[in-house]
Protein backbone atom coordinates (compact mmCIF):
# COMPACT_ATOMS: atom_id res chain seq x y z
CA UNK A 1 0.00 0.00 0.00
CA UNK A 2 1.40 3.42 -0.85
CA UNK A 3 2.23 5.50 2.20
CA UNK A 4 0.12 8.55 2.86
CA UNK A 5 2.45 11.49 3.42
CA UNK A 6 -0.32 13.94 4.20
CA UNK A 7 -1.55 12.14 7.27
CA UNK A 8 0.10 11.07 10.47
CA UNK A 9 0.57 7.33 10.21
CA UNK A 10 0.77 4.67 12.88
CA UNK A 11 2.52 1.31 12.65
CA UNK A 12 2.13 -0.50 9.34
CA UNK A 13 0.38 -3.55 10.75
CA UNK A 14 -2.15 -3.37 13.54
CA UNK A 15 -5.13 -5.50 14.48
CA UNK A 16 -8.40 -4.91 16.18
CA UNK A 17 -8.39 -6.29 19.74
CA UNK A 18 -11.75 -7.90 18.98
CA UNK A 19 -10.04 -10.25 16.52
CA UNK A 20 -8.78 -12.15 19.57
CA UNK A 21 -12.08 -12.95 21.21
CA UNK A 22 -14.85 -15.28 20.16
CA UNK A 23 -18.06 -13.76 18.94
CA UNK A 24 -20.73 -16.42 19.12
CA UNK A 25 -23.00 -16.66 16.09
CA UNK A 26 -26.32 -15.03 16.77
CA UNK A 27 -29.83 -16.26 16.22
CA UNK A 28 -31.84 -13.81 14.19
CA UNK A 29 -34.90 -14.59 16.19
CA UNK A 30 -35.21 -15.94 19.71
CA UNK A 31 -37.63 -18.45 21.20
CA UNK A 32 -40.01 -15.63 22.13
CA UNK A 33 -40.30 -14.58 18.46
CA UNK A 34 -38.32 -11.44 19.19
CA UNK A 35 -35.05 -10.18 17.76
CA UNK A 36 -31.84 -9.47 19.67
CA UNK A 37 -32.83 -5.90 20.46
CA UNK A 38 -36.34 -6.95 21.49
CA UNK A 39 -38.08 -5.93 18.29
CA UNK A 40 -40.65 -7.98 16.41
CA UNK A 41 -39.55 -9.07 12.89
CA UNK A 42 -41.71 -6.41 11.22
CA UNK A 43 -40.93 -3.62 13.64
CA UNK A 44 -38.99 -0.50 12.61
CA UNK A 45 -36.54 1.26 14.87
CA UNK A 46 -37.35 4.70 16.32
CA UNK A 47 -36.21 7.54 14.10
CA UNK A 48 -34.89 11.04 14.74
CA UNK A 49 -34.66 13.54 11.89
CA UNK A 50 -33.53 17.14 11.80
CA UNK A 51 -32.80 19.58 8.99
CA UNK A 52 -30.46 22.57 9.02
CA UNK A 53 -27.68 21.19 11.21
CA UNK A 54 -24.70 22.54 9.22
CA UNK A 55 -24.48 26.32 9.11
CA UNK A 56 -22.12 26.49 6.12
CA UNK A 57 -24.13 24.24 3.81
CA UNK A 58 -27.01 25.27 1.60
CA UNK A 59 -29.04 22.43 3.06
CA UNK A 60 -28.29 19.70 5.54
CA UNK A 61 -29.85 16.86 7.46
CA UNK A 62 -29.14 14.54 10.34
CA UNK A 63 -30.76 11.18 10.93
CA UNK A 64 -30.53 8.80 13.84
CA UNK A 65 -32.07 5.36 13.53
CA UNK A 66 -31.37 4.04 16.99
CA UNK A 67 -27.56 3.61 16.79
CA UNK A 68 -27.14 4.40 13.08
CA UNK A 69 -26.18 8.07 12.78
CA UNK A 70 -25.81 9.81 9.44
CA UNK A 71 -25.16 13.46 8.59
CA UNK A 72 -25.54 14.97 5.14
CA UNK A 73 -24.75 18.33 3.53
CA UNK A 74 -25.87 19.74 0.19
CA UNK A 75 -23.85 22.42 -1.60
CA UNK A 76 -24.92 24.14 -4.76
CA UNK A 77 -26.15 24.66 -7.35
CA UNK A 78 -22.62 25.86 -8.09
CA UNK A 79 -20.57 26.18 -11.24
CA UNK A 80 -18.94 23.17 -12.82
CA UNK A 81 -15.22 23.20 -12.11
CA UNK A 82 -13.90 21.39 -15.17
CA UNK A 83 -14.82 22.36 -18.69
CA UNK A 84 -15.16 18.75 -19.82
CA UNK A 85 -17.99 18.28 -17.34
CA UNK A 86 -20.10 20.96 -19.00
CA UNK A 87 -23.69 19.93 -19.56
CA UNK A 88 -26.96 21.72 -20.18
CA UNK A 89 -28.63 19.49 -17.64
CA UNK A 90 -27.73 19.96 -14.01
CA UNK A 91 -25.44 17.37 -12.44
CA UNK A 92 -25.80 15.62 -9.15
CA UNK A 93 -22.79 14.18 -7.34
CA UNK A 94 -22.82 12.02 -4.24
CA UNK A 95 -19.97 11.32 -1.88
CA UNK A 96 -20.60 8.60 0.68
CA UNK A 97 -18.13 8.18 3.53
CA UNK A 98 -17.92 6.15 6.68
CA UNK A 99 -15.91 7.84 9.42
CA UNK A 100 -12.95 5.69 10.48
CA UNK A 101 -14.57 4.99 13.85
CA UNK A 102 -18.11 4.33 12.62
CA UNK A 103 -17.93 0.54 12.37
CA UNK A 104 -16.82 -2.27 14.64
CA UNK A 105 -13.58 -2.58 12.68
CA UNK A 106 -11.64 0.58 11.87
CA UNK A 107 -12.01 1.97 8.36
CA UNK A 108 -9.41 3.75 6.27
CA UNK A 109 -9.40 7.45 5.43
CA UNK A 110 -9.53 6.90 1.67
CA UNK A 111 -12.80 5.94 0.10
CA UNK A 112 -12.91 2.16 -0.30
CA UNK A 113 -14.88 0.06 -2.77
CA UNK A 114 -17.92 -0.33 -0.57
CA UNK A 115 -18.14 3.42 -0.09
CA UNK A 116 -17.80 4.04 -3.82
CA UNK A 117 -20.52 1.50 -4.46
CA UNK A 118 -22.81 3.12 -1.91
CA UNK A 119 -22.13 6.56 -3.43
CA UNK A 120 -23.43 5.31 -6.77
CA UNK A 121 -26.46 3.63 -5.21
CA UNK A 122 -27.31 6.81 -3.34
CA UNK A 123 -26.97 8.86 -6.52
CA UNK A 124 -29.22 6.48 -8.43
CA UNK A 125 -31.87 6.66 -5.75
CA UNK A 126 -31.90 10.47 -5.62
CA UNK A 127 -31.40 11.45 -9.26
CA UNK A 128 -34.93 10.59 -10.46
CA UNK A 129 -36.40 12.85 -7.78
CA UNK A 130 -34.45 16.03 -8.61
CA UNK A 131 -35.61 18.37 -11.40
CA UNK A 132 -32.16 18.55 -12.95
CA UNK A 133 -33.34 20.38 -16.08
CA UNK A 134 -33.96 23.41 -13.86
CA UNK A 135 -30.25 23.72 -13.07
CA UNK A 136 -28.42 24.00 -16.39
CA UNK A 137 -24.60 24.29 -16.42
CA UNK A 138 -24.36 23.70 -12.69
CA UNK A 139 -23.78 20.95 -10.22
CA UNK A 140 -25.29 20.00 -6.90
CA UNK A 141 -23.01 18.20 -4.47
CA UNK A 142 -24.27 15.86 -1.80
CA UNK A 143 -21.88 14.78 0.93
CA UNK A 144 -22.94 12.01 3.26
CA UNK A 145 -20.94 10.94 6.30
CA UNK A 146 -21.90 7.98 8.44
CA UNK A 147 -20.91 8.77 12.02
CA UNK A 148 -21.94 5.39 13.34
CA UNK A 149 -23.13 2.36 11.43
CA UNK A 150 -25.56 -0.02 13.02
CA UNK A 151 -27.14 -1.42 9.91
CA UNK A 152 -29.40 0.00 7.17
CA UNK A 153 -26.90 2.81 6.57
CA UNK A 154 -27.90 3.18 2.91
CA UNK A 155 -31.58 3.70 3.60
CA UNK A 156 -30.76 6.16 6.40
CA UNK A 157 -28.46 8.01 4.01
CA UNK A 158 -31.13 8.24 1.31
CA UNK A 159 -33.71 9.68 3.71
CA UNK A 160 -31.17 12.09 5.15
CA UNK A 161 -29.97 13.24 1.72
CA UNK A 162 -33.48 13.83 0.45
CA UNK A 163 -34.22 15.90 3.55
CA UNK A 164 -31.03 17.90 2.97
CA UNK A 165 -31.91 18.47 -0.71
CA UNK A 166 -35.39 19.65 0.20
CA UNK A 167 -34.11 21.95 2.95
CA UNK A 168 -31.64 23.44 0.44
CA UNK A 169 -34.59 24.46 -1.70
CA UNK A 170 -33.57 22.25 -4.63
CA UNK A 171 -36.60 21.61 -6.83
CA UNK A 172 -37.74 18.01 -6.59
CA UNK A 173 -40.63 15.92 -7.84
CA UNK A 174 -40.98 14.29 -4.47
CA UNK A 175 -39.15 13.39 -1.30
CA UNK A 176 -37.27 10.09 -1.44
CA UNK A 177 -37.77 7.51 1.26
CA UNK A 178 -35.98 4.24 1.72
CA UNK A 179 -36.30 1.08 3.69
CA UNK A 180 -34.29 -2.11 4.10
CA UNK A 181 -35.14 -5.71 4.84
CA UNK A 182 -33.01 -8.76 5.44
CA UNK A 183 -34.10 -12.30 4.63
CA UNK A 184 -33.01 -15.66 5.92
CA UNK A 185 -34.94 -18.73 4.75
CA UNK A 186 -38.61 -18.04 5.50
CA UNK A 187 -37.85 -15.25 7.91
CA UNK A 188 -37.97 -11.58 6.85
CA UNK A 189 -36.81 -8.86 9.21
CA UNK A 190 -37.21 -5.15 8.52
CA UNK A 191 -34.65 -2.44 9.28
CA UNK A 192 -31.82 -4.88 10.17
CA UNK A 193 -29.03 -3.91 12.55
CA UNK A 194 -25.40 -4.44 11.61
CA UNK A 195 -25.14 -7.78 13.40
CA UNK A 196 -28.28 -9.00 11.69
CA UNK A 197 -27.00 -7.89 8.29
CA UNK A 198 -23.79 -9.77 8.94
CA UNK A 199 -25.54 -12.91 10.17
CA UNK A 200 -27.76 -13.06 7.07
CA UNK A 201 -24.82 -13.00 4.68
CA UNK A 202 -22.77 -15.37 6.81
CA UNK A 203 -21.23 -17.89 4.42
CA UNK A 204 -20.61 -20.69 6.92
CA UNK A 205 -24.28 -21.32 7.50
CA UNK A 206 -25.79 -22.52 4.24
CA UNK A 207 -29.27 -21.15 3.88
CA UNK A 208 -31.84 -23.28 2.10
CA UNK A 209 -34.10 -20.70 0.51
CA UNK A 210 -33.04 -17.10 0.89
CA UNK A 211 -30.07 -15.34 2.33
CA UNK A 212 -29.80 -11.69 1.53
CA UNK A 213 -30.89 -8.15 2.08
CA UNK A 214 -32.53 -5.50 -0.01
CA UNK A 215 -33.04 -1.74 0.02
CA UNK A 216 -35.82 0.05 -1.82
CA UNK A 217 -36.01 3.80 -2.45
CA UNK A 218 -39.52 5.08 -3.04
CA UNK A 219 -41.21 8.35 -4.06
CA UNK A 220 -44.54 8.21 -2.22
CA UNK A 221 -46.66 10.95 -3.77
CA UNK A 222 -45.93 9.94 -7.38
CA UNK A 223 -45.90 6.29 -6.35
CA UNK A 224 -42.65 5.32 -8.04
CA UNK A 225 -39.71 3.23 -6.98
CA UNK A 226 -36.45 5.03 -7.75
CA UNK A 227 -33.94 2.36 -6.82
CA UNK A 228 -33.73 -1.25 -5.68
CA UNK A 229 -30.60 -2.97 -4.60
CA UNK A 230 -30.35 -6.48 -3.30
CA UNK A 231 -27.53 -8.61 -1.97
CA UNK A 232 -27.29 -12.36 -1.69
CA UNK A 233 -29.55 -15.11 -3.00
CA UNK A 234 -33.26 -14.46 -2.81
CA UNK A 235 -36.18 -16.28 -4.40
CA UNK A 236 -38.10 -14.21 -6.93
CA UNK A 237 -41.34 -14.61 -5.01
CA UNK A 238 -39.76 -13.45 -1.76
CA UNK A 239 -38.20 -10.52 -3.57
CA UNK A 240 -41.52 -9.11 -4.76
CA UNK A 241 -43.06 -9.73 -1.37
CA UNK A 242 -40.26 -7.90 0.45
CA UNK A 243 -40.40 -5.06 -2.02
CA UNK A 244 -44.02 -4.50 -1.14
CA UNK A 245 -43.06 -4.60 2.53
CA UNK A 246 -40.34 -1.98 1.95
CA UNK A 247 -42.77 0.32 0.14
CA UNK A 248 -45.23 0.01 3.03
CA UNK A 249 -42.49 0.92 5.48
CA UNK A 250 -41.50 3.91 3.37
CA UNK A 251 -45.07 5.17 3.53
CA UNK A 252 -44.95 4.89 7.33
CA UNK A 253 -41.89 7.16 7.40
CA UNK A 254 -43.28 9.75 4.98
CA UNK A 255 -45.06 11.88 7.63
CA UNK A 256 -41.89 11.93 9.78
CA UNK A 257 -39.88 13.40 6.92
CA UNK A 258 -42.58 15.92 6.10
CA UNK A 259 -42.76 16.99 9.72
CA UNK A 260 -38.99 17.49 9.95
CA UNK A 261 -39.13 19.69 6.86
CA UNK A 262 -42.05 21.77 8.12
CA UNK A 263 -40.30 22.24 11.46
CA UNK A 264 -37.17 23.42 9.65
CA UNK A 265 -39.20 26.01 7.67
CA UNK A 266 -40.93 27.30 10.79
CA UNK A 267 -37.63 27.58 12.68
CA UNK A 268 -36.14 29.52 9.80
CA UNK A 269 -39.09 31.90 9.68
CA UNK A 270 -38.90 32.45 13.42
CA UNK A 271 -35.20 33.29 13.06
CA UNK A 272 -35.67 35.92 10.37
CA UNK A 273 -38.66 37.66 11.93
CA UNK B 1 -28.85 47.03 3.21
CA UNK B 2 -26.61 46.01 6.07
CA UNK B 3 -26.12 42.59 4.48
CA UNK B 4 -24.84 44.06 1.21
CA UNK B 5 -22.53 46.39 3.11
CA UNK B 6 -21.22 43.40 5.04
CA UNK B 7 -20.34 41.56 1.83
CA UNK B 8 -18.95 44.55 -0.08
CA UNK B 9 -16.97 46.20 2.74
CA UNK B 10 -16.50 43.56 5.44
CA UNK B 11 -13.62 45.39 7.14
CA UNK B 12 -15.48 48.68 7.43
CA UNK B 13 -18.53 46.81 8.61
CA UNK B 14 -16.54 45.18 11.39
CA UNK B 15 -14.77 48.43 12.30
CA UNK B 16 -18.07 50.14 13.00
CA UNK B 17 -18.97 47.42 15.48
CA UNK B 18 -15.53 47.10 17.04
CA UNK B 19 -15.37 50.86 17.76
CA UNK B 20 -18.17 50.22 20.23
CA UNK B 21 -16.37 47.16 21.68
CA UNK B 22 -18.89 44.68 20.35
CA UNK B 23 -18.89 42.17 17.49
CA UNK B 24 -21.61 41.72 14.84
CA UNK B 25 -22.81 38.54 16.58
CA UNK B 26 -23.34 40.50 19.83
CA UNK B 27 -20.23 39.18 21.55
CA UNK B 28 -17.66 41.25 23.40
CA UNK B 29 -14.08 41.16 22.07
CA UNK B 30 -12.94 38.63 24.66
CA UNK B 31 -16.05 36.52 24.70
CA UNK B 32 -16.33 32.89 23.61
CA UNK B 33 -19.29 31.48 21.75
CA UNK B 34 -21.48 29.02 23.64
CA UNK B 35 -19.61 25.71 23.97
CA UNK B 36 -21.58 22.48 24.03
CA UNK B 37 -20.11 19.04 24.59
CA UNK B 38 -21.35 15.49 24.39
CA UNK B 39 -19.20 12.57 25.45
CA UNK B 40 -19.53 8.92 24.43
CA UNK B 41 -21.83 9.58 21.47
CA UNK B 42 -20.39 6.85 19.21
CA UNK B 43 -20.54 3.41 20.80
CA UNK B 44 -18.45 1.71 18.08
CA UNK B 45 -15.44 3.81 19.15
CA UNK B 46 -13.46 3.19 22.36
CA UNK B 47 -13.77 6.89 23.18
CA UNK B 48 -15.74 9.64 21.49
CA UNK B 49 -17.00 13.16 21.89
CA UNK B 50 -18.77 15.92 20.02
CA UNK B 51 -17.87 19.55 20.61
CA UNK B 52 -19.73 22.59 19.36
CA UNK B 53 -18.30 26.10 19.72
CA UNK B 54 -21.05 28.26 18.27
CA UNK B 55 -21.66 26.72 14.87
CA UNK B 56 -18.27 25.01 14.62
CA UNK B 57 -18.75 21.28 15.19
CA UNK B 58 -16.03 18.67 15.61
CA UNK B 59 -16.48 15.00 16.34
CA UNK B 60 -13.67 12.92 17.75
CA UNK B 61 -13.61 9.14 17.72
CA UNK B 62 -10.84 7.03 19.16
CA UNK B 63 -10.39 3.53 17.81
CA UNK B 64 -7.95 1.25 19.61
CA UNK B 65 -5.93 -1.42 17.86
CA UNK B 66 -3.02 -3.56 18.94
CA UNK B 67 0.35 -3.81 17.21
CA UNK B 68 3.91 -4.93 17.77
CA UNK B 69 6.02 -2.27 19.49
CA UNK B 70 8.92 -0.46 17.84
CA UNK B 71 12.56 -0.88 18.80
CA UNK B 72 12.12 0.49 22.35
CA UNK B 73 9.73 -2.36 23.07
CA UNK B 74 7.21 -0.65 25.30
CA UNK B 75 5.93 2.59 23.77
CA UNK B 76 2.46 2.63 22.26
CA UNK B 77 1.28 4.79 19.43
CA UNK B 78 -1.02 7.82 19.35
CA UNK B 79 -2.10 8.74 15.84
CA UNK B 80 -4.15 11.94 15.63
CA UNK B 81 -5.60 12.99 12.28
CA UNK B 82 -7.91 15.87 11.44
CA UNK B 83 -10.32 15.40 8.57
CA UNK B 84 -11.78 18.50 6.93
CA UNK B 85 -14.33 16.82 4.72
CA UNK B 86 -16.17 18.72 1.95
CA UNK B 87 -19.22 18.28 4.16
CA UNK B 88 -18.21 21.01 6.59
CA UNK B 89 -17.63 23.97 4.30
CA UNK B 90 -17.90 24.98 0.64
CA UNK B 91 -14.15 25.69 0.61
CA UNK B 92 -13.11 22.05 0.84
CA UNK B 93 -13.23 19.51 -1.96
CA UNK B 94 -13.04 15.73 -1.81
CA UNK B 95 -9.54 14.31 -1.94
CA UNK B 96 -6.45 14.06 0.24
CA UNK B 97 -6.18 16.41 3.25
CA UNK B 98 -5.31 20.01 2.44
CA UNK B 99 -2.77 22.28 4.09
CA UNK B 100 -5.02 23.34 6.95
CA UNK B 101 -5.93 19.76 7.84
CA UNK B 102 -2.25 18.74 7.82
CA UNK B 103 -1.29 21.66 10.05
CA UNK B 104 -4.07 20.84 12.50
CA UNK B 105 -3.12 17.15 12.60
CA UNK B 106 0.47 18.07 13.40
CA UNK B 107 -0.69 20.57 16.03
CA UNK B 108 -2.70 17.84 17.73
CA UNK B 109 0.30 15.47 17.67
CA UNK B 110 2.53 18.20 19.14
CA UNK B 111 -0.02 18.98 21.80
CA UNK B 112 -0.03 15.39 23.02
CA UNK B 113 3.76 15.15 22.90
CA UNK B 114 4.36 18.51 24.65
CA UNK B 115 1.82 18.14 27.41
CA UNK B 116 2.49 14.42 28.02
CA UNK B 117 -1.21 14.03 28.80
CA UNK B 118 -1.11 10.38 27.71
CA UNK B 119 2.19 8.69 28.39
CA UNK B 120 3.21 6.25 25.69
CA UNK B 121 4.49 3.78 28.31
CA UNK B 122 0.93 3.50 29.60
CA UNK B 123 -0.13 2.08 26.25
CA UNK B 124 1.93 -1.06 26.70
CA UNK B 125 0.01 -4.35 26.85
CA UNK B 126 2.96 -6.74 27.12
CA UNK B 127 6.54 -5.40 26.98
CA UNK B 128 8.29 -6.33 23.76
CA UNK B 129 5.26 -8.08 22.37
CA UNK B 130 2.15 -5.94 22.17
CA UNK B 131 1.19 -2.28 22.54
CA UNK B 132 -1.91 -0.21 21.94
CA UNK B 133 -2.36 1.99 18.88
CA UNK B 134 -4.91 4.74 19.47
CA UNK B 135 -6.22 6.17 16.21
CA UNK B 136 -7.60 9.58 17.17
CA UNK B 137 -9.73 10.78 14.28
CA UNK B 138 -11.22 14.25 14.36
CA UNK B 139 -13.93 14.95 11.82
CA UNK B 140 -15.11 18.49 11.24
CA UNK B 141 -18.86 18.55 10.64
CA UNK B 142 -19.36 22.31 10.43
CA UNK B 143 -16.59 24.82 9.82
CA UNK B 144 -17.26 28.24 11.31
CA UNK B 145 -13.83 29.28 12.52
CA UNK B 146 -11.62 28.43 15.47
CA UNK B 147 -11.16 24.80 14.58
CA UNK B 148 -8.02 24.50 16.70
CA UNK B 149 -9.87 25.05 19.99
CA UNK B 150 -12.73 22.78 18.99
CA UNK B 151 -10.27 20.04 17.99
CA UNK B 152 -8.25 20.16 21.23
CA UNK B 153 -11.39 20.19 23.32
CA UNK B 154 -12.88 17.25 21.37
CA UNK B 155 -9.64 15.29 21.50
CA UNK B 156 -9.06 15.78 25.22
CA UNK B 157 -12.63 14.95 26.19
CA UNK B 158 -12.58 11.84 23.98
CA UNK B 159 -9.27 10.71 25.48
CA UNK B 160 -10.65 11.20 28.98
CA UNK B 161 -13.64 9.01 28.17
CA UNK B 162 -11.63 6.26 26.45
CA UNK B 163 -11.92 2.79 27.93
CA UNK B 164 -9.96 -0.14 26.55
CA UNK B 165 -10.92 -3.81 26.67
CA UNK B 166 -8.64 -6.01 28.74
CA UNK B 167 -6.09 -7.77 26.54
CA UNK B 168 -3.72 -10.42 27.86
CA UNK B 169 -0.78 -12.15 26.23
CA UNK B 170 -0.01 -15.70 27.28
CA UNK B 171 3.60 -15.84 28.55
CA UNK B 172 4.50 -19.18 26.99
CA UNK B 173 2.45 -19.57 23.84
CA UNK B 174 2.28 -15.85 23.03
CA UNK B 175 -1.41 -16.19 22.39
CA UNK B 176 -3.43 -12.99 22.57
CA UNK B 177 -6.78 -12.98 24.33
CA UNK B 178 -9.33 -10.17 24.62
CA UNK B 179 -11.99 -9.89 27.23
CA UNK B 180 -14.48 -7.36 25.87
CA UNK B 181 -16.70 -7.49 28.96
CA UNK B 182 -14.16 -5.89 31.32
CA UNK B 183 -12.70 -2.51 30.44
CA UNK B 184 -10.12 -0.17 31.90
CA UNK B 185 -10.06 3.62 31.64
CA UNK B 186 -7.17 5.18 29.76
CA UNK B 187 -4.99 7.13 32.22
CA UNK B 188 -4.92 10.80 31.20
CA UNK B 189 -2.66 12.82 33.48
CA UNK B 190 -3.53 16.36 32.43
CA UNK B 191 -5.83 18.29 30.18
CA UNK B 192 -4.34 21.00 27.97
CA UNK B 193 -6.79 23.57 26.57
CA UNK B 194 -6.09 25.89 23.66
CA UNK B 195 -7.31 29.45 23.24
CA UNK B 196 -7.18 31.13 19.84
CA UNK B 197 -7.19 34.88 19.26
CA UNK B 198 -6.96 36.79 16.02
CA UNK B 199 -5.53 40.23 15.39
CA UNK B 200 -7.83 42.66 13.62
CA UNK B 201 -6.42 45.76 11.88
CA UNK B 202 -2.99 45.07 13.41
CA UNK B 203 -4.11 46.13 16.88
CA UNK B 204 -7.35 44.61 18.22
CA UNK B 205 -7.41 41.10 19.69
CA UNK B 206 -10.55 39.04 19.15
CA UNK B 207 -11.08 35.79 21.02
CA UNK B 208 -12.67 32.72 19.34
CA UNK B 209 -12.97 33.95 15.74
CA UNK B 210 -15.74 32.87 13.38
CA UNK B 211 -14.73 31.88 9.85
CA UNK B 212 -15.63 35.39 8.63
CA UNK B 213 -13.39 36.97 11.26
CA UNK B 214 -10.59 34.52 10.41
CA UNK B 215 -10.70 35.65 6.78
CA UNK B 216 -10.28 39.31 7.84
CA UNK B 217 -7.55 38.65 10.39
CA UNK B 218 -4.05 40.05 10.04
CA UNK B 219 -2.61 37.47 12.41
CA UNK B 220 -3.52 34.74 14.86
CA UNK B 221 -2.13 33.34 18.07
CA UNK B 222 -2.98 30.13 19.93
CA UNK B 223 -2.10 29.70 23.58
CA UNK B 224 -2.24 26.24 25.09
CA UNK B 225 -2.51 26.16 28.86
CA UNK B 226 -2.47 23.32 31.33
CA UNK B 227 -3.45 24.12 34.91
CA UNK B 228 -1.22 27.05 35.90
CA UNK B 229 1.33 26.42 33.15
CA UNK B 230 1.62 27.51 29.56
CA UNK B 231 2.09 24.44 27.41
CA UNK B 232 2.78 26.12 24.09
CA UNK B 233 2.23 29.32 22.15
CA UNK B 234 1.67 29.00 18.43
CA UNK B 235 1.86 32.13 16.35
CA UNK B 236 2.15 31.46 12.63
CA UNK B 237 3.43 34.78 11.23
CA UNK B 238 1.12 37.74 10.81
CA UNK B 239 1.14 41.00 12.76
CA UNK B 240 3.91 41.23 15.36
CA UNK B 241 2.51 41.50 18.87
CA UNK B 242 3.80 43.56 21.78
CA UNK B 243 4.86 42.11 25.09
CA UNK B 244 1.66 43.37 26.70
CA UNK B 245 -0.56 41.81 24.05
CA UNK B 246 1.08 38.42 24.41
CA UNK B 247 0.59 38.63 28.16
CA UNK B 248 -3.09 39.50 27.62
CA UNK B 249 -3.43 36.45 25.38
CA UNK B 250 -1.90 34.19 28.02
CA UNK B 251 -4.16 35.72 30.67
CA UNK B 252 -7.19 34.99 28.52
CA UNK B 253 -5.88 31.49 27.92
CA UNK B 254 -5.84 30.73 31.64
CA UNK B 255 -9.44 31.89 32.08
CA UNK B 256 -10.59 29.78 29.11
CA UNK B 257 -8.58 26.81 30.33
CA UNK B 258 -10.39 26.85 33.65
CA UNK B 259 -13.80 27.11 32.00
CA UNK B 260 -13.09 24.36 29.50
CA UNK B 261 -11.73 21.94 32.08
CA UNK B 262 -14.75 22.36 34.32
CA UNK B 263 -16.98 21.81 31.27
CA UNK B 264 -15.21 18.52 30.52
CA UNK B 265 -15.45 17.40 34.15
CA UNK B 266 -19.14 18.30 34.33
CA UNK B 267 -19.90 16.44 31.10
CA UNK B 268 -17.92 13.39 32.19
CA UNK B 269 -19.87 13.27 35.45
CA UNK B 270 -23.24 13.63 33.76
CA UNK B 271 -22.61 10.79 31.29
CA UNK B 272 -22.55 7.34 32.83
CA UNK B 273 -20.00 5.04 31.31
Amino acid sequence: MPTDTRRISGPEISHSPYDYCLTPPIDLIGADKKRLDGRLPAQLRPLFLRAGVISQARGSGYIEVDQTKVICAVYGPREVLRREDFSLKGQLTCDFKFTTFSCRLRRQHQQDNQEKDLSVQLLEALEPAVCLQKYPKSQINIYVTVLQNDGSALSAAIICASLALASAGIEMYDLVLASSVAMRDALTIVDPTEREEEAVLNKTHKAELNAGSMTVAFLPSINQVSAISSDGEILCETLTKSMRLCVENCLKLYPVLQQALVKHRLDKQADTS
Amino acid sequence: MADQYRIAQPKDYYRQFLEKDVRPDNRGLGEYRATVMNIGCVSTAEGSSLVKIGNTTVMCGIKAEVAEPGVDGKNGYLVPNVELSPLCSANFRPGPPGELAQVLSQNMADLIADSQCVKLENLCVCPGKLVWVLHIDLVCLDYDGNLMDACTLAMMSALKSTSLPVVTVDEESGEIKTDPSSRTLLPVSCCPVSTTLIVFDNKLLLVDPTSEEESLATGAVTVVTEGKNVCSIYKPGGTPLTDKQIRDCIERGFIRGKEARSLIEETLCSVDR
